[in-house]
């Protein structure tokens, strides 16, 4: 039964298919007349156009591909759903602008078309996931989003951190990935649909809860929530830090959206039990950040953190849901809360990995705390970019990430949950000392000595990487264009 | 005019911080800059007190832009204005920051592009602390003037600066932490987060009392009071002496000033209840902070800790409730400010030239270094009250107003104007008399043309409050009995405004 697609399948398709035709195209290039200016240039412009796809999806909420003529759409992007999905899009760009000179000239440029057609897959695997309402769409994004970040992650394969790291992601990857599959599969067996509402059906049996259990714990695991975010620090440090950039940014965004816009379905779970997730996520991220000498393992367990403080969200959400109804003025609020919060966090990752990448580069790329030690102040550029990254992860006042820590909680307080709001702002007086501990290492202490830069003067990677810094100041002091 | 000469008193200093910091000048041209920006906006702060109407109840010079809108708490506004209580922090901070580039050159010795970049990063941050009228405006800048000072004792502070600027840091955010959970509660429950409409406001009392608690706790850290006075000493025994004259002259103000506006003004309610608790407190601060002061060995950490026994006077006489001694404690604030700035300023020039600050490594410099001994004699003198002096109008009118509504915690607070007197003249007896024990002391570099000007006009000031206070006078008063009527209706309600609780520990005679 062929039926046509629609305009709104189209608006949907575009960005999908533009980023594949780039990837594929690349492929066909170093097939036919190897050129790697001309793989870069197409990779960009990929993501580029993919951007640009995705601008009107930005003004309207769009559904479409429906499942067998049904009124269950597979995919749906909302104006919030959009901007996160060109925080991906621009995660994998700076991302490549990042590795345009380290990891593309690795081991000779051997791997340069791995990178630039992984690069383009694994965005268009996050749009999937973002856009979602259907399990087969969820499973195909994170399968398609994941699949890439594995190899990426190991791309630097005589670097035995890197090596361990793919290994590692991928192991533990494949097995939540598993824990999703088989989650669905019950579902479905249980109530008969794949839709993100399945799990809202009145009588749930065993069957579908234990399913449902199983796809909670898949999206947890991808979204690095404790007890599952043991992978997270071993990943994000070893894997090459433009690729960890694009984990920090693009993955948490896709996979913690994908799980707010799947809770509803799990109501399995009251306002309290995410409350609790994340304040035990808060904690634990906290506390194993707090005790790191490494930057790139305290950023990656600081991501953990944030993720706790967006289960408030949820929790916000689950409660409005429970109290409310769906109606209301407010009843965005919660996504929007997490929206800007996963945008906030996405600039600020992205500033931060990338500035901590142009800094590895005269540091013998190392990232501990000796190796940075007064690095911020013979590097100035960088220096200041991560300076402004990492107060913004802060939380300090005119950054986007103040914004949206005070997005959350105006968020969970409303609902009434005032306690749990208290509960966490005190957590994130945590966060307050290992940020404020590396800023210190990078900017009070006396440097080491010069180290050989191992690459040279990168001018397009430190000016690509204004922009997720300057976003984070601009979006602190004018945070409304990003309520969506 | 009018409407942009706030927007321009905020701005200037902002701007000024981006142009030193992103301008290719060499180090003599940026200090130039710096100094340009800082004695623009100290001419705005000084247009503000002269322009600024005694005779006017209210906020003057407001201005107000929409910001961004809120989901529940309506449209965040980029809101500005002064009344009596604020417009004198305003005119103090942008005449202290002058004063303190001047001397920066004396000790600020590395990376001065950046210690000016921050420097008027923080006078932008408190000046906006003072100005704004919107809780979240109000918070940002809380928050912003932290960032800088955590940067300038970290960087330019002594030995031991990491730990102290962490502290610092550390004791603050809790404070504020707290307060952002105090304040999201409230712009929840009324809808709004003008300021000048929730001053209007009734707020239930259950709300008013845990706001004020939530609110009152980051501004007692801030002040600070005992027992949360601990990072202090550190903060201030670290950062360089432009830092503890910012902190000592500004930052805590920032305190007293969010006790009296976001306090008492907000939640009067609750602010009568608690205040003979605080005025408790605020005399602990008084006698405790001499207590430790008479004991210290090194001359910073005895200016420091006379700081909290001085604030504690201004928290005795913010929780006495009443007009008298509102105003004193309004008019001590800036008192403070110009004594204890002169002092740690005075500190900073005994430690360029000897790299010591210890009390017995001095003596009889009234003959070896008569100028400073002058300089210094004027500054004690102020910081004890003498009359002729700020510090005495300042401490009488707390006194004479405590007396009224808490007699008893007043007697205790006079004793710490006795004890004052005992530890700062201890101090100027070891520094400037007795017979010279140190050689070094007999050839002191004589005070640079720098240093007389950033000392000469802080003296001046003293002894011009001491003789005629009408002016600061005149523009708080209004203010202060808009706030005695905020909470009269309350204390009357209490039947606290006669006969007031007795603190504990008092037996009624």
């Amino acid at each position: 039964m062929p039926s046509a697609l629609t305009a709104a399948d189209w608006m949907l398709a575009a960005p999908l298919l533009w980023l594949t035709g780039a990837g594929v195209l690349i492929l066909l290039i170093d097939a036919l007349r190897p050129a790697r200016l001309a793989e870069a240039v197409v990779a960009l412009l990929g993501l580029t156009g993919a951007g640009w796809f995705v601008l009107p999806l930005l003004r309207e909420s769009v559904s479409g591909f429906a499942a067998g003529g049904g009124a269950v759409p597979m995919l749906v992007s909302t104006p919030g759903l959009a901007a996160l999905a060109l925080l991906c899009l621009g995660s994998a760009f700076v991302a490549g602008a990042l590795g345009l000179r380290r990891l593309v000239e690795y081991e000779g440029g051997r791997h340069g078309t791995a990178f630039w057609t992984l690069l383009l897959f694994c965005p268009a695997g996050m749009l999937l996931t973002l856009w979602s309402n259907h399990m087969a769409t969820l499973f195909l994004g994170i399968e398609t989003l994941s699949l890439p970040l594995y190899v990426l992650a190991a791309l630097q394969r005589n670097d035995e951190h890197s090596v361990e790291a793919g290994l590692k992601y991928f192991l533990l990857g494949a097995f939540a990935s598993g824990f999703l599959g088989f989650g669905m599969a019950l579902v479905y067996a249980a109530t008969g649909r794949m839709d993100a509402a399945a799990g809202q059906e009145a009588a749930l049996g065993p069957m579908a809860a234990v399913g449902l259990g199983m796809l909670l714990i898949g999206l947890l695991f991808k979204a690095a929530i404790a007890p599952f975010h043991l992978w997270a620090a071993d990943v994000y440090q070893g894997a090459p830090t433009p690729v960890t950039a694009l984990m920090a940014a693009g993955t948490k965004a896709a996979a913690v959206a994908a799980l707010f816009r799947w809770s509803p379905g799990i109501e399995l779970l009251p306002p309290t039990a995410w409350a609790m997730l994340g304040t035990l996520t808060l904690v634990v991220g906290n506390l194993s950040a707090l005790n790191q000498a490494n930057l790139k393992r305290m950023l990656a367990l600081s991501g953990v953190a944030h993720a706790g403080i967006l289960l408030y969200a949820l929790a916000a959400n689950a409660a409005g849901l429970r109290t409310g109804g769906s109606g209301g003025e407010y009843a965005d609020g919660p996504f929007q809360s997490l929206s800007f919060y996963l945008l906030a966090y996405g600039f600020a990752s992205l500033a931060a990995f990338g500035a901590l990448e142009l800094l590895e580069r005269h540091s013998g790329g190392r990232s501990d705390d000796d190796a940075l030690r007064g690095m911020a102040r013979r590097h100035p550029l960088p220096g200041a970019v991560l300076c402004v990254a990492l107060l913004s992860l802060a939380g300090f006042p005119f950054t986007a990430g103040f914004l949206a820590k005070y997005f959350v909680f105006v968020e969970l307080i409303r609902v009434g949950m005032t306690g749990w709001a208290l509960a966490g702002i005190l957590l994130t007086l945590l966060a307050f000392g290992y940020y404020l501990k590396a800023l210190v290492n990078l900017f009070m202490r006396e440097p080491g000595p010069q180290r050989p830069a191992m690459v040279p003067a990168d001018a397009f990677a430190a000016a690509v990487l204004l922009v997720p810094a300057i976003l984070s100041v601009v979006f602190g002091v004018w945070p409304a264009p990003l309520r969506l | 005019m009018n409407q942009a000469l706030l927007p321009l008193l905020l701005g200037l200093p902002l701007a000024g911080a981006f142009l030193v910091l992103l301008s290719p000048a060499g180090e003599r041209l940026q200090r130039w800059i710096a100094m340009a920006v800082a004695l623009a906006t100290a001419a705005l702060g000084i247009q503000l007190f002269v322009a600024f109407q005694a005779g006017q109840e209210g906020f003057q010079f407001t201005f107000q832009a929409p910001w961004f809108r809120l989901p529940g708490a309506g449209e965040v506004q980029i809101a500005l204005g002064v009344d009596g209580i604020s417009v004198l922090m305003v005119t103090l901070s942008a005449l202290l920051v002058p004063i303190v580039l001047l001397v920066s050159p004396g000790h600020i010795l590395t990376r001065t592009r950046e210690y000016l970049f921050w420097l008027l990063l923080m006078e932008a941050g408190m000046l906006g602390v003072f100005l704004a009228l919107d809780l979240v405006l109000f918070y940002v800048f809380w928050e912003l003037s932290l960032i800088p000072l955590y940067f300038i004792i970290g960087i330019w502070g002594g030995e031991n600066r990491i730990y102290a600027t962490i502290k610092f840091v550390l004791y603050t955010l809790v404070g504020s932490l707290v307060m952002l959970v105090g304040l999201i509660r409230v712009a929840l429950d009324r809808g709004t987060t003008d300021v000048a409409a929730l001053l209007r406001d009734d707020l239930d009392p259950e709300l008013q009392r845990f706001a004020f608690a939530c609110f009152a706790l980051s501004f007692l850290i801030k002040v600070p009071v005992v027992p949360f006075h601990t990072w202090l000493p550190d903060a201030h025994v670290q950062a360089p002496a432009g830092g503890s004259v910012i902190l000592a002259g500004v930052m805590l103000k920032m305190g007293t000033y969010g006790l009296l506006r976001y306090g008492v003004q907000m939640f009067p309610a609750a602010a009568v209840e608690f205040a003979p608790w605080l005025a408790v407190i605020g005399v602990v601060g008084i006698v405790y902070g001499s207590l430790v002061a008479w004991a210290q060995r090194d001359f910073k950490k005895l200016v420091a800790y006379s700081s909290v026994a001085h604030l504690g006077f201004v928290v005795l006489g913010s929780f006495a409730l009443n007009v008298t001694a509102l105003q004193g404690a309004v008019l001590q604030g800036v008192n403070h400010g110009i004594s204890t700035g002169a002092l740690f300023l005075l500190v900073g020039v005994l430690y360029d030239r000897r790299h010591t600050r210890e009390l017995a490594a001095f003596g009889g410099l009234a003959r070896t270094f008569p100028a400073y001994a002058f300089l210094l004699v004027i500054a004690t003198l102020a910081s004890v009250g003498l009359p002729g002096t700020n510090g005495f109008v300042g401490e009488l009118l707390i006194l004479l107003g405590a007396f009224r509504s808490l007699p008893w915690l007043a007697v205790l607070g006079g004793l710490g104007v006795v004890l004052g007197a005992v530890y700062m003249l201890g101090m100027c007896r070891q520094v400037l008399f007795g017979p010279v024990t140190d050689e070094r002391n007999r050839s002191l570099e004589p005070l640079k043309p720098a240093e007389w000007l950033a000392l000469a006009p802080l003296c001046a000031l003293m002894l011009w409050i001491g003789l005629y206070p009408a002016p600061l006078l005149d523009r708080t008063r209004l203010a202060c009995e808009a706030l005695v009527r905020r909470v009269q209706p309350y204390q009357a309600a209490e039947g606290a405004a006669l006969t007031p609780p007795l603190p504990p520990g008092q037996e009624p005679r």
